[in-house]
């Protein structure tokens, strides 16, 4: 497991950052930051660029106030340093015509609240494989 | 135009989600034990989460309800530390599973063409508050069970008059 990869959990609410980090936190990862809405993490990710260190993985809701999760992975397709981040929306926005809009906006999968632990740990295995975020 | 769906369906579906969603998060059953038409005007809960329901041509209110001992007690299992008082960790979570039940029951309502927009949940806290005093319809309360006590789930749909209906 690469530790070093650096991770940003976006949710307007406590509760899904917390499923999330802990989550993250049980496979190894460490380097997690968190934005409570989509400026914040507008903000997050620009800072980082700027300072050399981008974000690996990016987790985000979709309904939030500020900016929306549609508006930060439009953001991060924009920016060169992000526009191949692995983007993984987290919403309880279900339909397919949601995932369908998420994916072709950009993002790389969906994660659909609720999410009991084992799916999300078994989802999580998946994504880092698919995007070689293990340790080389 | 959307279709129309009458209150004791969309009662039905709040009631499964609750169920999964409980089930999904916690690991805790969440189960329907009674089922009226609320007729007061005070919620009996501490807290509350409440997201609104529109469609077309109808809208309406999901309130989940909460006391403050049973969603204490659920969410320090749930974070591992404990609660015992209505903070922001704890009325933010109610918050999110609001959210999250209405995203379970809209997404089997859409399904069927019922098209219910998607929606940011509001907090309510304070023992007996209201949270219905302009809808003029049909209330239901469920109440639930589950091994940390009871709670209460309110739905409400009124059909849109044609000079009100959504674009």
């Amino acid at each position: 497991m690469n530790k070093a990869i650096r991770v940003l959990v976006v949710d307007d609410f406590e509760m899904m950052r917390f499923v999330l980090t802990k989550a993250l936190k049980e496979m190894g990862v460490t380097n997690i930051d968190e934005a409570e809405h989509g400026k914040m993490a507008i903000d997050k990710l620009a800072d980082a660029d700027i300072a050399g260190n981008p974000y690996d993985l990016v987790f985000c809701d979709w309904n939030m106030p500020e900016a929306t999760g549609m508006e930060v992975l439009q953001f991060c397709r924009v920016m060169p340093c992000y526009s191949k981040t692995p983007f993984i929306m987290v919403t309880a926005e279900a339909e397919s015509q949601n995932v369908i809009q998420a994916i072709k906006t950009g993002a790389n999968d969906y994660i659909v609240k609720p999410v009991t632990p084992e799916d999300l740990a078994k989802k999580l295995d998946k994504i880092f494989s698919k995007f070689k975020l293990l340790a080389a | 135009m959307t279709k129309i769906l009458e209150a004791a369906a969309v009662a039905d579906q709040v009631s499964s989600a609750v169920n999964e969603t409980f089930q999904s998060m916690f690991k805790v059953s969440a189960l329907e034990s009674s089922r009226i038409k609320f007729l007061d005007n005070k919620l009996k809960a501490d807290v509350s989460g409440i997201v609104t329901m529109s469609q077309e041509s109808a809208a309406g209110l999901l309130v989940i309800s909460f006391p403050k001992k049973m969603i204490c007690d659920l969410l320090s299992k749930f974070y591992g530390k404990p609660f015992t008082n209505l903070d922001s960790t704890v009325n933010m979570s109610v918050g999110e599973l609001t959210n999250v039940i209405y995203g379970v029951a809209k997404k089997v309502m859409n399904e069927e063409g019922h098209a219910f927009g998607m929606a940011i949940p509001s907090i309510i806290v304070g023992n007996q508050h209201f949270v219905f005093a302009h809808f003029s319809g049909e209330i239901t309360v469920m109440e639930f069970s589950t091994e940390f006590g009871g709670f209460q789930v309110y739905t409400c749909l009124k059909q849109r008059a044609a000079t009100q209906r959504a674009a």
